[in-house]
């Protein structure tokens, strides 16, 4: 694999934390401005794996470009939306969406983009309520209003729908979806919903269990592709998926 | 319409205040007619005097006093908030200390006085320095354990956007610690003032302490009950402040959901 002047590039990532082995060899290349699924059961890493990408974990092996430039050397921009989607209790609305300028100067947010994120957001009215006001959907909403305001080179999601209803997270889904399709940052994000994966990935990788290496990579046929698709070919995708989750005996078939 | 500035506790908290302090007076009131004891006398006649007393003399106590009790609980907030937040925030820091604490903190305080007289002399210091003792530990400790309780994604978050040390400590750790902060300083403020009394009862003739145990002794139960009553008022008004601060900086701590 080679770092590739336009790619988000792992190689060989490894992960110990404490002495528990959470990452082994994990490598990939991620086109800038493309979204993977990553889809793996519960506690193999995910979370670990973005952590490392997002610079809470600073210690690991292997290495991490982002358009030819070491990760943690690179002035990029890093949007992160964790599973409790980590909006401060303590600041209002307003406050949490600009929280990203006030940290550092390189996430300059524009007050005229913010207004038009937050109106295609509806949420308006929500600028002075403290989140602990909000429902579950109107906290996902202002999630996504601090991610995208900032503009962020490198989008991290870790199940950002997993805490919602069905309904709430199918809407809250189609307002990423056209976010994300309006301002592509590279895009990584979790879910151990297969559905999801399938809807939001234009790649799925799937992890094998603790310590959490690739034993897939598939580029999804049904992402934002002009054939119009069934909902029998959705479904067939998904049991495939599935069946790959069960089985767990695939090669590593990286495209990269 | 906007919750957010609707909401408000204090006028509450101002209720039951009253509505405590009066049962309070109802049962004083009850106990001195039932019991008929000079020991015990008629609060109706305890506050008649109040002012005079106050005007004599009681108010340079209370001054001394209070102050005591600010100097004495900021220094110990000072120390329990930089050890909280070393413990709270680097585990080697806490592996080194807690061992310390674990040990220090069933200790009675109190029972140091003969030690701390004799390092620091009978005057002023002493006061302060066994305010500090009692209560410095208990604020490490609620701090470091607030600190603890913090969601970790709440500093991933910062992380994420590059945050340095000290913005994680301004952005998350104080604001996520000051209400329980403010809670640990309100049980604080109560233990320094019990404090207070004894340590004001030798080496000054300066301070409530001082001023009760004098009346006590002269046999003069009123004036000793008018100054219980302005330690007690003392110690209510620190309370208030405490409960004001937290509903001006911790509404976002009582507010819920509304869907």
């Amino acid at each position: 694999m080679n770092s590739a002047d336009n790619t988000l590039s792992l190689k060989n990532l490894t992960v110990h934390i404490g002495k528990t082995l959470v990452l082994k060899d994990i490598s990939f290349d991620l086109k800038v401005g493309e979204i993977i699924a990553v889809v793996g059961p519960s506690g193999c890493g995910k979370s670990t794996l973005l952590n490392v990408l997002s610079g809470v974990i600073k210690h690991y092996d292997g290495s991490i470009f982002f358009q030819n430039t070491s990760l943690q050397q690179s002035d990029i921009r890093c949007g992160y939306v964790p599973q409790n989607l980590g909006l401060l209790p303590w600041k209002k609305v307003e406050e949490n969406i600009f929280l990203p300028q006030k940290i550092n100067k390189k996430n300059a947010i524009d007050r005229h983009d913010v207004e038009k994120i937050i109106s295609e957001l509806d949420i308006s009215d929500l600028m002075h309520r403290y989140p602990s006001q909000l429902s579950g959907g109107q906290k996902q909403r202002v999630a996504l209003a601090r991610v995208f305001a900032a503009h962020p080179d490198l989008l991290l999601m870790d199940e950002p729908f997993s805490a919602l209803d069905t309904l709430t997270a199918e809407t809250s889904r189609n307002l990423f979806i056209d976010l994300w399709k309006k301002h592509r940052p590279t895009t990584i994000l979790t879910t151990h919903n297969l559905s999801e994966a399938l809807t939001l990935g234009k790649y799925i990788l799937l992890l094998r269990k603790l310590p959490a290496t690739v034993y897939h990579w598939i580029e999804n046929p049904l992402f934002d592709s002009n054939t119009q698709h069934s909902e029998e070919d959705f479904y067939r995708f998904v049991r495939q998926l599935s069946d790959l989750l069960r089985n767990d005996t695939s090669t590593n078939k990286n495209p990269a | 319409m906007d919750k957010g500035k609707r909401k408000f506790r204090l006028p509450k908290s101002l209720r039951l205040l009253l509505i405590g302090v009066l049962t309070f007076n109802l049962i004083w009131w009850l106990f001195a007619v039932i019991f008929q004891n000079k020991a015990l006398p008629n609060p109706i006649d305890v506050y008649a005097i109040f002012p005079k007393t106050l005007s004599e003399g009681m108010f340079a106590h209370a001054v001394a006093s209070l102050r005591r009790i600010i100097i004495g609980t900021a220094i110990a907030l000072f120390f329990g908030l930089m050890g909280g937040l070393l413990t709270g925030l680097s585990k080697r820091a806490n592996r080194l200390l807690n061992p310390l604490l674990y040990l220090s903190y069933p200790v009675p305080k109190l029972a140091l006085l003969p030690v701390v007289m004799i390092i620091f002399g009978i005057g002023e210091n002493t006061k302060i320095v066994m305010i500090v003792l009692i209560i410095v530990f208990q604020l490490m400790i609620s701090i470091r354990d607030s600190i603890r309780n913090i969601n970790k994604e709440n500093f991933y978050v910062l992380s994420s956007l590059g945050a340095t040390r000290w913005q994680h400590i301004c952005h998350v750790v104080l604001p996520g610690i000051l209400p329980d902060m403010l809670s640990a300083l309100r049980v604080t403020v109560g233990i320094a003032t019990s404090v207070l009394f004894v340590t004001e009862t030798f080496g000054t003739d300066k301070g409530l302490g001082f001023f009760i145990v004098d009346a006590w002794m002269r046999i003069d139960y009123l004036t000793m009950y008018v100054g219980i009553v302005m330690l007690s008022i003392i110690g209510f008004s620190l309370f208030l402040l405490i409960d004001v601060a937290d509903a001006i900086f911790c509404r976002w701590s009582k507010l819920r959901s509304g869907h």
